[in-house]
């Protein structure tokens, strides 16, 4: 098991997006969440991210060979009257309040795409994959003011890095157009290709295959296959097109109106009466 | 034909109208005088300037549009190391062919460089538009003068102080600012300028007020640079035993102040080319997308905002220094505005092309100097129209191209 | 602090927050609809201000002395030519950005501001304009029995009455007029209001022009009460303006009246009570906290960061 969702609560205003949703994601499985438009799941996705802070539950990433993670503590929570008594969890609490957020999320091995494609459109693809790389490279400051060896070597490797994954998503011949410039398709890839650059054990994709076509699909549907075969990537993803779904995934969550109402293998799904009538119709 | 005429001629109607009261009538008193002439020429400009828009616009037919530019136009590698060894050389010698005018006109567009490259890393490439940079310019400048005044600071003791205490105080403004988005970052940048501008002002028991604070000019290796040396020195002219000339102050400045320019051009391009670099500019793009990379978007825009503020701070202690005085009124919000200008008319994020902006923006007045009052009206249409037609300035910024290397 | 004191800043805050309140509508109209802050609206200010004496001016060499007339030419002549400039300068300089980056806008604000103030400083020149005074008088109202009074020049007494009409004009077109409902939903979305037939460039220009209005009749009354200006009044002004906007919770039409008012009284409290050097530096500072602590102001209400 690498993700535990635990009874997550989440209210905005006066509408309750997600009331005691708790699943778990096995290492090394593909696991989809579906359910009709606005039944939570990308707000799902926005809480284990951490860009929503959960109001209630709990969310584990238990690595299989790391330390836990809290992800709710990392994110920064508010300071409650038994903090007086407990300094030093107040001080980390404080510590995690000013430089915890999304980004904690991300370094202990949580990464993902958007609905809605979030490149950096006025720099080349290249340069895009280089962006998630920064953590392996951000320790070489005074190294990349002088431009010393070391830091060459690492910025090539990052570089090559980088380039592989290009390939892998044979996307090579367009490591230096900027990204905006791509079709459509390509920046999907580009997006993912980005993510694994930041050496993620979770991979969450956000509708990883809106907007394509057919085609597209199939490649996609191979890519994801292929990246749980071949790195033993765990991947969570969102997405409408049944298919797709069906054929990939080991477990799928179905939300509706903000709580989880049936989890299971693809089979099992498919034959539930309560999913069939919210949501397969 | 008619109808290519019509549009113009309302504009050119409309120009008159809305110009005639305030160019036409001008206040004399409780009177006023009338000038017919200039709402006139106004609304023949408006006139023309809308003919021309037509007539470019139906060259350029929709379709026809120009591609979108190709990330491939590299300066060749030998005219480009050609040149970064010889600039340096010539700016190096450049001062002792200058008269005393132009030499301060060069250290002044010196300090407009340092002061371009320093907005250039917070705005153009961090994305964050930051109107009060005049803020971090001025506490330089006063570091130098006040350390001075109270201290007895020198100053080779000033430069480093007034880097750090810029840099300090925009880290302290950084902190809680840096999480608020674009345009309100903006105002309260803006505000924190202005703050700093009527403390200086209004303090007059410690700052001197509207009168200013004389200071002193560097020394090199405690040599003074007057005709006659404080008690126990020697000015720099005895040493040599050459005439004395004020211009060896300015030569002086000058040639620091050159290096330093230098020093942190090579630092910026550096850091365009590191991974601190490109998470600035990544988070120019998408603030979202960064966090989601496992970039601390506080940290990494609190280090552009510092470092642009201690560029700045820089440029105050030289800006002191050259000037032998310093008051308010030098950090208006005026300044901010142009040294914005800059930056915005150079290309956002390109080095060259803000350094060529700074230097035209300063020469160019004093070459004009006829024209010196329509100055800052003319800034402010090239902004306007920058925006309008080549948002991305004269000199576009390029992005660098890689291929695989072997590690 | 005397009550009588106490009394009279009262009376000048809550008219020079009126004045505040009247100017940051634009501000909060424009960022409420296109989201970007109008930087030039308080330059839209300083000309208006300009326009009521070069008016004044015309009317007295006509011969013409009867108050109420000149009151009433002078306030519709410049309204409608600063709405005119406010309308111009939202075709030639903001409509071809409207779908550029967000930094753009507000570096075009901040080029049209010199702009602005260049032209009137050349036009006009550097030195600082006055008006004749128009309406002499004021209510003495005592407030103790020691014979303490207050004075409420007529000049103030006709800021405050004509500022809550315009408000009260305002509200009405908002509320009840399909304009107005055109404006709030062109606010809420813009591509969607513009897929329902509105025509929301038309739309934006007419939220221009009604900032500038309402810009125009704070210029004239100011300039009727404080009786001189220069070039350079815009910027100070405009920022506090846009403080007031802020406070209130930008967006908001009572917010920004609100904000103006509670401005108006902080700063005469201030200057007042504390130190009148610093007042400006005041209310800057008041505007830097109100972002960092509370960015959605009084009567706005938070955003919600969508991913």
């Amino acid at each position: 098991m690498l993700l535990r969702v635990e009874n997550l609560k989440m209210r905005f205003g006066g509408v309750l997006a997600l009331n005691n949703v708790a699943f778990q994601v096995q290492a090394g499985s593909i696991t989809a969440l579906i359910g009709p438009n606005g039944a939570g799941k990308t707000t799902v996705f926005n809480c284990i991210t951490g860009f929503y802070q959960a109001q209630q539950g709990q969310l584990h990433l238990t690595p299989p060979n790391r330390p836990a993670v809290n992800l709710i503590q990392i994110l920064g929570q508010p300071f409650t009257w038994t903090d007086l008594f407990q300094p030093r969890q107040a001080i980390k609490k404080w510590g995690y309040k000013m430089f915890g957020g999304p980004h904690m999320v991300c370094r202990a091995g949580i990464a993902r795409t958007f609905q809605n494609i979030r490149l950096f459109k006025e720099m080349t693809v290249l340069e895009n994959l280089l962006v998630a790389q920064h953590r392996q490279l951000n320790g070489r400051f005074i190294g990349g003011l002088f431009n010393s060896k070391t830091f060459c070597n690492e910025e090539n490797m990052a570089l090559n890095r980088a380039m592989d994954w290009l390939d892998f998503f044979d996307l090579a011949h367009e490591a230096n157009r900027l990204a905006g410039q791509l079709p459509y398709g390509h920046q999907r890839r580009v997006e993912i290709a980005r993510a694994l650059c930041t050496n993620p054990m979770l991979l969450c994709l956000d509708e990883p295959a809106a907007g394509l076509n057919p085609m597209e699909t199939k490649a996609l549907s191979q890519i994801i296959r292929s990246l749980q075969k071949k790195i033993q990537l765990t991947i969570l993803l969102i997405e409408h097109d049944m298919g797709l779904v069906m054929e990939l995934s080991d477990h799928i969550v179905v939300l509706d109106h903000g709580e989880v109402i049936a989890q299971g293998t693809p089979a099992a799904i498919q034959q539930n009466p309560r999913v069939v009538e919210a949501y397969l119709g | 034909m008619g109808a290519f005429f019509i549009q113009p001629l309302i504009t050119a109607a409309l120009v008159l109208v809305l110009t005639a009261p305030i160019s036409g009538l001008v206040l004399d008193g409780y009177r006023f005088d009338l000038h017919w002439q200039p709402p006139l020429w106004l609304a023949l400009a408006a006139f023309f300037i809308h003919v021309g828009l037509i007539l470019i616009r139906r060259l350029l037919r929709p379709g026809q549009k120009a591609p979108p530019q190709q990330n491939s136009r590299q300066i060749h590698p030998t005219v480009l190391r050609t040149a970064t060894i010889l600039l340096p050389l010539l700016g190096l010698l450049l001062p002792f062919f200058l008269g005393k005018y132009w030499l301060t006109v060069a250290i002044l567009a010196l300090i407009y460089v340092l002061l371009a490259l320093g907005l250039n890393i917070v705005v153009g490439l961090a994305g964050m538009l930051d109107l009060g940079f005049v803020a971090f310019y001025a506490v330089g400048a006063y570091g130098y003068a006040l350390g001075q005044e109270y201290l007895g600071l020198g100053f080779w003791a000033a430069l480093p102080l007034g880097a750090s205490l810029a840099a300090g105080l925009g880290m302290i403004l950084g902190f809680p600012v840096l999480r608020m988005h674009g345009d309100y970052l903006a105002i309260v940048t803006l505000g924190f300028g202005e703050i700093i501008r009527l403390i200086l002002n209004n303090w007059v028991s410690f700052t001197g007020g509207p009168n200013g604070m004389r200071v002193d000019s560097p020394t090199l290796l405690g040599l003074e640079f007057s005709r006659r040396a404080k008690e126990g020195n020697v000015p720099f002219h005895e040493f040599l035993g050459i005439d004395y000339s004020s211009n060896h102050r300015h030569i002086f400045i000058y040639l620091i102040l050159f290096l330093v320019v230098l020093a942190t051009l090579s630092l910026v391009t550096r850091l365009k080319h590191m991974p601190l670099g490109r998470s600035w500019e990544a988070l120019r793009e998408d603030e979202i997308a960064c966090r989601s990379l496992g970039i601390n978007h506080v940290t990494v825009k609190l280090s552009a905002f510092a470092l642009g503020a201690m560029i700045g701070g820089i440029g105050g202690v030289f800006f002191a220094a050259s000037q032998g005085f310093v008051n308010p009124t030098s950090f208006t919000f005026f300044e901010s505005a142009l040294i914005l200008a800059i930056v915005v008319l150079g290309g956002l994020g390109s080095i060259p092309g803000v350094i060529i902006a700074a230097i035209v923006i300063t020469v160019l007045p004093e070459l004009l100097r006829d024209f010196s009052d329509y100055r800052v009206l003319v800034f402010g249409l090239a902004m306007v129209c920058m925006m309008i037609w080549r948002p991305k300035g004269l000199v576009q910024n390029r992005r660098p191209v890689f291929q695989r290397r072997s590690a | 602090m005397e009550p009588s004191i106490l009394a009279q800043q009262t009376v000048n805050g809550l008219v020079l927050g009126t004045s505040y309140g009247l100017i940051a509508i634009g501000y909060t109209m424009v960022y409420g609809i296109i989201g970007m802050i109008n930087f030039a609206h308080g330059e839209i200010y300083m000309v208006s201000a300009y326009l009521t004496a070069i008016f004044l001016a015309v009317l007295a060499s006509f011969g013409i002395t009867s108050v109420p007339f000149t009151l009433v030419v002078v306030l519709a002549a410049t309204i409608c030519v600063t709405a005119l400039h406010g309308w111009f300068l939202e075709r030639i300089a903001y409509r071809p950005l409207r779908n550029s980056t967000r930094l753009a806008p507000l570096i075009t604000a901040i080029g049209l501001s010199l702009v602005l103030q260049n032209y009137v400083r050349l036009s006009q020149g550097a030195r600082s304009q006055g008006i004749p005074t128009l309406l002499q008088g004021s209510f003495a109202i005592p407030i103790d029995s020691h014979g303490n009074l207050i004075r409420i020049t007529h000049v103030q007494t006709l800021i405050v009455i004509v500022a809550l009409l315009s408000m009260a004009v305002l509200t009405f077109i908002m509320h009840r007029t399909s304009l107005g409902r055109a404006c709030r939903a062109t606010e809420q979305d813009r591509i969607m209001a513009s897929l329902l037939g509105i025509d929301t460039d038309r739309v934006i220009a007419i939220v221009f022009i009604i900032g500038a209005a309402m810009a125009a009749i704070a210029g004239v009354l100011v300039s009727l009460n404080y009786g001189s200006f220069d070039f350079h009044i815009g910027f100070v002004t405009g920022i506090k303006a846009f403080t007031a906007a802020v406070l209130g919770g930008i967006g908001s039409l009572p917010g920004a009246m609100l904000g103006g008012l509670i401005l108006g009284l902080a700063e005469s409290f201030f200057a007042g009570f504390v130190n009148s050097d610093y007042k400006d530096v005041f209310a800057f500072s008041l505007l830097v906290l109100i972002l960092i602590f509370r960015p959605s102001g009084l009567l706005g209400q938070p955003q919600i960061t969508k991913v």
